[in-house]
C-alpha cells in the first residue's frame, strides 16, 4: 500500500467521528520505482490531507524533502515534486497496521494489503 | 515518416492478425512490379504527411468481428476522450448490419490517430479510394483519386508500398487473391514493392462477402469477447489469435476456392483504399490473454473485455482508477496498461491477498505478480474492503478519474457485504467477519453513489449488469442525479442470458441532498433480474414438459415454495459455503455460476 492509498482510508466503525488519519505502524517497508508524472501529482495534491500524508511519510521513513506546509508554487519545482512523488508512490507499506486515532482499532496490513473489513459488532 | 505513420504498429503480431497479408505477398510483387512501370509523374515525397484538409475526415472502419454491440461505443468513447464533441462523430449506415465495415467521419486526423491507437475492437482505418459491386464500378473512382493530389503522393516512385487482399465472410486460396491483384493493374503504382511491415504505404483490396447466419450466432455467444468462456477457469481465455484461428476455420467451411453457394462471385462489395492506421491496441487482448496469466480466478474478466472497459472509462496516463470488486485484477491490469494509477478493493481476502505458489517455480503468484508479469507498476493500493461501506474518509470528492468494475451479482449466490450481528470475538486478529447477501440493485446503487461522490466531473463509471430478455427494462437501471448514461452495450452470454456494459459520465457535482433523495426513491426497489429465478420457476409447471432432459435436474421439487429469496436463492450445488464472502471477482467468487445458472435454468423455459 502506498501513502496515496493511506491518505484515502478512514476507520468507518459505527459511531466513530474522527477515524482519520490512521496511524501507521510499520513493520516492513519496500521501495519500488514508479513513473514520475507531474500532472498526476498536481491532480492528487489538492485532494490530499497534507498533515496526514506527512505523518505517514515519517512513519515510513520517507519524509525527507517534504515541508510541514507546502509553499505556493512548490508544485512547479522539480525537487519538491520528486520528493512528493517518492513518498506518495514509491514507498510501500508491506507489513504493519493502521490504527484508528479514536478507537485504537488496528487494521492489519499484510502482504501490502490492509484489511479494512469491519467485524459484525462494528457495522 | 509522416503523421499518419507514427501510429503504425510495428510489432510482428499485428501482421498475423491480417488475413492473407503474408501469403499474398508473393503474388503481390508480380502484379505491382508491372504496375510500377507506369510513367513517372512528379509527386510530393511520401515523407511529407498529408496535411491537406484540417477539417473532418472520412474513414472506413474495419472492425474486429467480435463484441458487435461494443464496437461503435468503444470508438465513440475514444473519440470523445480525444476531444470530439457529441455529434462530431458521424456514422454512415452499414450496407449490411452485421458487417464489420462502417464509414465514419471524424472531426480531425488527430482524433482518428487517437482512436486507432487505443481501440481494441478496431482493425484498421482505411481511406477509401473507390468502392462498388465489381471492379468496373470501382475503377473510375480509384483512377480519379490516384490522379488527384491526395492519391498521387502515395503512388510516387519514391514510395514503398504493398497491397493486402482481404476477404471477409469467405476464404480464398492464394491464386484467387493473385487474380485480384491483376484486376488492380489499372492503378498507376509507381513505387517500389515492400512486403514487410516497414512499407510506407499499404493499400487494401477488401472483398466483402456475407457471413452465414450460423457463424454470427456462434461469434455472438462463445466468441463475443469470451465473456462466457472466460468463466471457465483453465484454458478458457481466448486470445485474439485463437479467435482468429476459429474465424478462419469458420471461413474454411464456407469457402470452396471458387464460388460460394454456387455464386460466381462470393463477394457483394469491394473496397479499395489506403491504410491510414492499423489499430495498435488490437494486439493487447492476445498479449494479456488469461491463458498465460499467472494468477487468475474462474471469473477473471477476459482480456479483450477488460481493455474495452478501460477504453470506455478513458483510462490514461495521469488518471487514478478504482475497481471496488477487483478480484484477480484483470480490469486494473488493463487500466494500468493504458497508464493509469490503480486502486483495487475486494471483500474476499482469498482473491486479493493470498495468492498461490506455483508448483513448478515455487514463486508466489498473486495480484501483484500479475502486474510484474506485464511489466506494469504495482497498484497504488489493494484493499480488503466492503463496497457497501467503503473505508474512505470524507473530502475525497473528485479523487478518481474512473471507477470500473464487474459487480458481484448472481441468482444463486450474489455478492456479500458486512452486516451487524451480535458475536463474541475472542481473538480479533484471527476473526473472520461473517457477511450478508448483497443484492444486485443495492450493489449498483451503492456503486453509483460512490462514483457520483468520488469521480472528477467528467469522470467515468463503467460496470456490468446481468440481464435477461424477460426482465430487462432500461428504466430500472440506476439513474443517479449526478451521473448520465453514455452507452449501454449488450454482450450475449449463454442461451438467453446476457450482460450489459453500462458507461456513465459524472455530469453534475455531487449534491448530497439530491443523492439522498435518489437513494430514498430506490429504497426497497429490486431490479427484475434479481427475481429471474423465481420468475422462471413460477412459469415452470405448465412448461415442464418442454424442459429438456438434464436441464431441470438441479431444480428439486419444493424449490417452488422458496420464492422471494433474491440474490442467493440457492440450489444444492452452491460452493459459496462458509466464509467465502465473495464480494469481488477472482477465484472464490462464484460468478460463473451466476452467469450460467440462469441460462441453464432458462434453457428449456421461455417466459
Amino acid at each position: 500500500m502506498k501513502l496515496l492509498t493511506h491518505n484515502m482510508l478512514a476507520c468507518t466503525i459505527k459511531g466513530v467521528q474522527n477515524g482519520f488519519p490512521l496511524k501507521i505502524e510499520a513493520e516492513e517497508v519496500v521501495e519500488r520505482e514508479a513513473d514520475f508524472d507531474p500532472d498526476f501529482l498536481r491532480h492528487i495534491f489538492p485532494k490530499l490531507e497534507w498533515a496526514a500524508f506527512l505523518e505517514g511519510a515519517r512513519a515510513l521513513g520517507c519524509a525527507e524533502g517534504l515541508p510541514d506546509a507546502v509553499p505556493e508554487g512548490a508544485l512547479e519545482e522539480e525537487a519538491f515534486l520528486r520528493a512528493f512523488h517518492h513518498a506518495l508512490l514509491e514507498v510501500h507499506l508491506e507489513e504493519g497496521a493502521l490504527v484508528c486515532p479514536e478507537t485504537g482499532r488496528r487494521f492489519i496490513v499484510s502482504k501490502g494489503i490492509p484489511n479494512m473489513l469491519l467485524n459484525e459488532d462494528e457495522v | 515518416m509522416g503523421r499518419t505513420r507514427r501510429i503504425r504498429f510495428k510489432s510482428p503480431e499485428v501482421v498475423c492478425t491480417w488475413a492473407g497479408s503474408d501469403s499474398d505477398s508473393g503474388s503481390n510483387s508480380d502484379t505491382s512490379s508491372t504496375g510500377a512501370r507506369g510513367a513517372s509523374r512528379a509527386a510530393p515525397s511520401p515523407a511529407a504527411p498529408p496535411r491537406a484538409g484540417r477539417g473532418p475526415v472520412r474513414y472506413l472502419c474495419y472492425f474486429a468481428h467480435t463484441l458487435l454491440d461494443f464496437r461503435v461505443a468503444e470508438f465513440e468513447a475514444l473519440a470523445a476522450m480525444a476531444g470530439a464533441a457529441p455529434g462530431e462523430v458521424v456514422w454512415e449506415p452499414p450496407r449490411n448490419p452485421d458487417s464489420p465495415f462502417r464509414f465514419v467521419t471524424l472531426p480531425s486526423r488527430r482524433i482518428a490517430r487517437h482512436v486507432a491507437f487505443r481501440a481494441v475492437l478496431l482493425r484498421a482505418l482505411i481511406e477509401v479510394w473507390g468502392e462498388g459491386p465489381d471492379w468496373a464500378a470501382l475503377r473510375p473512382a480509384v483512377e480519379a483519386y490516384a490522379a488527384g493530389p491526395r492519391g498521387a503522393r502515395y503512388l510516387a516512385p519514391a514510395t514503398t508500398f504493398r497491397v493486402k487482399v482481404d476477404t471477409w465472410g469467405f476464404r480464398w486460396p492464394e491464386e484467387r487473391k493473385r487474380e485480384v491483384l491483376q484486376e488492380l493493374e489499372f492503378v498507376p503504382f509507381r513505387g517500389r514493392v515492400d512486403l514487410s511491415q516497414n512499407t510506407q504505404v499499404s493499400f487494401w483490396a477488401i472483398l466483402e462477402g456475407q457471413r452465414p447466419e450460423v457463424v454470427l450466432a456462434g461469434k455472438g455467444g462463445a466468441g463475443g469477447g469470451g465473456g462466457q468462456t472466460a468463466q471457465n477457469g483453465e484454458g478458457q481465455a481466448q486470445g485474439q489469435q485463437q479467435q482468429q484461428q476459429q474465424q478462419q476455420e469458420e471461413e474454411e467451411e464456407v469457402a470452396d476456392g471458387g464460388s460460394v453457394d454456387g455464386r460466381e462471385r462470393p463477394w457483394d462489395w469491394i473496397f479499395f483504399g489506403r491504410e491510414v492506421a492499423l489499430a495498435a491496441s488490437r494486439v493487447l487482448p492476445a498479449q494479456f490473454t488469461l491463458k498465460a496469466r499467472r494468477y487468475l480466478g474462474p471469473t477473471s474478466m477476459d482480456a479483450e473485455m477488460a481493455f474495452v472497459m478501460a477504453n470506455m472509462a478513458w483510462c490514461r496516463p495521469g488518471s487514478l482508477v478504482f475497481d471496488p470488486y477487483c478480484g484477480t485484477g484483470s480490469l486494473l491490469l488493463a487500466a494500468a496498461r493504458f497508464g493509469s494509477t490503480v486502486v483495487g478493493g475486494d471483500i474476499d481476502i482469498r482473491v486479493i491477498k493470498l495468492g498461490k505458489r506455483n508448483p513448478k517455480t515455487g514463486a508466489v503468484e498473486d495480484n501483484f505478480s500479475n502486474f510484474e508479469q506485464y511489466g506494469l507498476p504495482h497498484p497504488a493500493g489493494l484493499l480488503r474492503m466492503d463496497a457497501s461501506r467503503p473505508p474512505f474518509r470524507r473530502g475525497l470528492e473528485g479523487l478518481f478519474h474512473a471507477i470500473i468494475g464487474d459487480p458481484p451479482y448472481g441468482v444463486r449466490a450474489g455478492g456479500r457485504k458486512s452486516h451487524s450481528k451480535a458475536v463474541e470475538i475472542r481473538d480479533p486478529s484471527r476473526h473472520y467477519a461473517s457477511t450478508a447477501p448483497y443484492g444486485l440493485t443495492e450493489c449498483v446503487d451503492d456503486l453509483s453513489d460512490l462514483a457520483a461522490r468520488l469521480l472528477v466531473e467528467g469522470g467515468r463509471l463503467v460496470y456490468f449488469v446481468p440481464v435477461s430478455p424477460e426482465t430487462y427494462d432500461p428504466s430500472e437501471l440506476p439513474d443517479h442525479p449526478a451521473l448520465t448514461l453514455v452507452s449501454n452495450c449488450e454482450q450475449p452470454l449463454s442461451g438467453r442470458y446476457s450482460r450489459r456494459l453500462l458507461t456513465y459520465a459524472k455530469t453534475a457535482p455531487y449534491d448530497a441532498a439530491a443523492a439522498a433523495a435518489w437513494r430514498e426513491s430506490r429504497r426497497g426497489f429490486e431490479m427484475a433480474i434479481e427475481r429471474v429465478s423465481d420468475l422462471v420457476w413460477e412459469t415452470r409447471p405448465e412448461r415442464e414438459s418442454r424442459v429438456q432432459e438434464g436441464v431441470g435436474e438441479e431444480r428439486k421439487p419444493g424449490r417452488q415454495g422458496s420464492s422471494g429469496t433474491t440474490g442467493s436463492g440457492g440450489t444444492g450445488g452452491d460452493d459459496d459455503s462458509g466464509g467465502s464472502s465473495s464480494g469481488g471477482g477472482g477465484e472464490p467468487r462464484p460468478n460463473r455460476q451466476h452467469q450460467e445458472a440462469p441460462a441453464r435454468e432458462l434453457a428449456g423455459v421461455r417466459l
